[in-house]
């Protein structure tokens, strides 16, 4: 893997060198329900770890590094109508922390002193998503009206980390709240 | 002009609402001691030269006096080329080569080896750290005060590099060192008519003018490394202010290489009860010459 040239002063033409390594393992689970009295659905389930080793650093996660990914999805169809869940459950992903902060007196601004690379993760990530569609079916086409409700738990998943301009507190950049969408549509 | 404020904000169009501050602390503002400039006289030197430095340390009752024990060091450490900060690790964590003292201003030596290490003076095989875009390199100098910590960077006189003969002469005949630049007294008017710093009403917006004289500005050569020929370049000039009490519409102002104003603006307004506040403006040209002005508002 490409990585990055720690020397300094760099030689010329190395800035980076092939010799980051990496490993990555785990196991997918996939269970399927075929449709069966209208109800359908699956589960899927990823256990896995990847890490990276820059040159002369010792290991660390990979940047997207997610221990546990699980996905369930279930629908039952019925007299003209779909309704269907989601649930999304994920690790979250490596961060790097800022454990201080020094003032540049050249263009007055403070600069992050890091932790520990990808030493830290966000808090766990998980949806409940809900739709319920009515479909109509004629002659040469068919349309459909659908109510989509995203997180329905408004759950507050932290997307990233934002800090202020001192690094001396932080706060927690939050994904979107429930969300309702109604839509149309059309096949011909 | 322009305010500065932290936020952060997510390219991912459907994150509602995700640009915004982290709490309401403005850079301007004083709350606890902080150090906010250091100033080399002179601003530039050559390797071996003797610098004599000044900090400016303050917390909400003013300047911090100079007894408080101060540390600078010269660090030894370059950062890797793909750090975009202004120093190592090393170099914010630890102090090298100190030359301690609890004086307001402390005497140093540019280390020999600066150009080597922080500039184009390396070896043929080797990869030199970029100018910055005024042509300079820098040695940074860590400053300690007590539990605060700061980096703050010495132009540095280094031979020209990868420059053609006839070039690198005419460089060293036109080149003008830097200066650190002057700063002309604080103007504070209120609707347009001239108001005492001693007599300030209260919850008022007043208007503030710092100026320099022109050859503050300066003009000097710089290397072109794809043309290879000397260009000439202005100073630009920024200024950044803080206050203990009160609120500033601007973190930070100046004026851009290619614009001549000699003075900035920005505005203050004043606290609704009486309080003696207390300001300062650091100015800096884009050739890392520093100084700084303090000022007490009393507001009646």
């Amino acid at each position: 893997l490409p990585a990055r040239n720690p020397t300094q002063p760099v030689p010329l033409a190395q800035g980076l060198l092939a010799r980051g390594t990496g490993d990555a393992y785990g196991a997918e689970l996939l269970v399927r329900l075929r449709a069966w009295h209208g109800l359908s659905g699956q589960l899927g389930y990823t256990l896995s770890r990847a890490e990276r080793r820059d040159v002369d650093a010792p290991t660390r996660l990979f940047d997207f590094d997610q221990t546990h990914v699980l996905s369930v999805l279930a629908a039952y169809a019925a007299a003209g109508f779909i309704v269907s869940s989601r649930v999304r459950l994920a690790s979250g992903s490596p961060r790097t922390p800022v454990v201080g902060a020094y003032r540049d007196l050249a263009d007055d601004r403070f600069e992050p002193v890091f932790g520990a690379h990808n030493g830290i993760r966000l808090p766990a990530f998980f949806a409940l998503d809900l739709r319920i569609e009515r479909v109509f079916v004629q002659r040469a086409f068919s349309w459909s009206i659908a109510l989509d409700v995203s997180n329905v738990t408004n759950r507050r998943n932290v997307e990233d980390i934002a800090y202020r301009f001192d690094y001396r507190a932080r706060e927690d950049i939050i994904g979107l709240p429930t969300l309702a969408v109604l839509g149309w549509s059309l096949r011909l | 002009m322009m305010r500065r404020r932290t936020a952060s904000c997510l390219i991912i169009a459907l994150l509602a609402g995700a640009c915004r501050e982290v709490s309401d602390a403005r850079p301007s503002r004083i709350v606890g001691p902080q150090i906010l400039a250091l100033e080399a006289e002179p601003p530039e030197a050559a390797p071996g030269a003797s610098v004599s430095y000044h900090v400016l340390a303050v917390d909400r009752g003013g300047s911090l006096e100079p007894t408080l024990g101060m540390q600078l060091a010269y660090c030894r450490t370059p950062k890797p080329l793909t750090d975009n900060r202004v120093a190592s690790d090393a170099c914010a964590e630890a102090s090298e080569q100190p030359f301690a003292g609890a004086s307001e201003s402390l005497e140093g030596v540019v280390p020999s080896d600066t150009c080597a290490l922080f500039g184009p003076n390396v070896p043929a095989t080797d990869r030199p750290p970029d100018p910055d875009s005024t042509g300079g390199y820098y040695q940074p100098v860590r400053v300690e005060i007590e539990s605060l910590a700061a980096v703050g960077l010495q132009r540095i006189r280094c031979p020209l590099a990868n420059a053609p003969i006839d070039v690198a002469l005419a460089f060293r005949d036109r080149y003008v060192a830097n200066q650190n630049p002057v700063l002309l007294p604080l103007l504070a008017t209120i609707d347009g008519k001239a108001v005492e710093l001693s007599d300030i009403p209260r919850d008022r917006d007043v208007q503030l003018a710092l100026g320099w004289p022109a050859e503050s500005a300066e003009r000097f050569v710089v290397f072109d490394l794809a043309t290879a020929t000397l260009a000439e370049q202005r100073e630009s000039m920024r200024v950044s202010w803080f206050v203990t009490d009160g609120e500033l519409s601007y973190d930070r102002t100046g004026r851009a290489a290619d614009d001549f104003a000699l003075r900035t603006e920005n505005s203050w307004h004043s606290p609704g009860t009486a309080i003696r506040a207390h300001l300062w403006v650091v100015l800096r040209d884009s050739r890392g010459g520093t100084t700084h002005a303090s000022y007490d508002l009393e507001v009646r």
